[in-house]
């Protein structure tokens, strides 16, 4: 009985300092360092622009959506390797429009929260006659390369 | 003075570390194709207009492709210039083309193309491409495409007189 008295004594001891502890406060600052690498992606990448013209024919205008989404706040700017796609003899332009083809885009952009949409448009003047020998030509092989710089 | 050189790379690094974060530093890309496809057959609209037809061309040199009936429109038969024909099938039924009295009617060139009504002289050529025993026979198989420097289409019944021509071609 004795025995169970004092280990009885020795916890009730501890708990009274663990309870005297708990009554104080001790603080420290964490710091939290972030780190964000702003960047920019093409999420919608362009397609393919076919473009189908008669020779001596009136004006022809075909384009490809594409969408960019950036770091909000980011700046960028948007260039083709080539702006043109000059094939079969026509003198094909290319140019990056806004998604309405009310304007072309050059220059810095200013990213904003969501994905920005614009248009790679191609155009064919009225009245080309073009290189081709035969009633149809088809040139498949031309490449544009579209590059986000930021 | 005491420089504290830790302090000086420290600045060093950070304004490198903005020059690398400029604009250009980092680039994105995508490739895509364009597909261009040139027709070279216009629908000239002088020919058309002289011939009352559809008369198509090639557009580069205006060399005469083919010429058809303008939509609504009866083809005359009459023309000046040298024309190729791309007959379709059952454009002209066998019956009413009399060929035996002109071996030119094949392939190729040939001076005129004369059309008959064979089998019915009481009626009218324009109710004879109607008759539904030619008008469903097969294509004269020498009625291929061909240049054609003119074009008479006679009434049989009224010797030597031209008709309108009223098949659609």
């Amino acid at each position: 009985m004795k025995k169970l008295l004092s280990i009885l004594a020795f916890v009730m001891a501890a708990a009274a300092a663990l309870t005297a502890q708990a009554a104080g406060t001790d603080t420290a600052p964490v710091a939290v360092h972030v780190t964000l690498t702003a960047a920019c992606k093409i999420t919608t990448p362009p397609g393919t622009i076919t473009v189908a013209y008669t020779s001596l024919g009136a004006a022809v205008n075909a384009n490809t959506p594409f969408g960019v989404t950036c770091s909000n706040g980011l700046s960028y700017s948007m260039a083709l390797n080539t702006a043109n796609a000059n094939a079969l003899g026509l003198s094909i332009p290319l140019a990056i429009r806004d998604s309405t083809d009310a304007n072309d885009i050059t220059g810095s952009q200013t990213a904003g929260a969501s994905e920005a949409n614009y248009i790679v448009k191609a155009s064919v003047t009225a009245g080309q006659a073009g290189n081709c020998g035969t009633a149809t030509c088809t040139d498949n092989s031309i490449s544009r390369t579209l590059t986000i710089s930021y | 003075v005491e420089v504290r050189w830790s302090e000086v790379l420290r600045v060093f690094a950070l304004a490198g570390a903005c020059a690398a974060g400029g604009a250009g530093a980092a680039e994105t890309s995508a490739t895509f194709g364009i597909h261009v496809t040139l027709n070279n057959i216009c629908v000239s609209a002088l020919l058309s207009a002289q011939t009352h037809a559809q008369v198509k061309v090639f557009c580069p040199t205006g060399q005469f492709v083919q010429i058809e009936a303008a939509p609504d429109q009866s083809f005359l038969g009459t023309h000046g210039s040298a024309f190729r024909f791309n007959l379709p099938a059952n454009a002209l039924p066998t019956g009413v083309v009399f060929t035996n009295s002109d071996a030119m009617l094949g392939s190729g060139t040939i001076a005129s193309l004369r059309i008959t009504n064979l089998q019915e002289t009481t009626v009218s050529l324009a109710d004879a491409l109607t008759l539904p025993e030619i008008a469903a026979t097969a294509r004269h198989p020498e009625l291929a495409g061909g240049s054609v420097t003119s074009m008479r289409v006679y009434n049989t019944r009224d010797d030597g007189e031209p008709v309108e021509l009223l098949v659609s071609f």
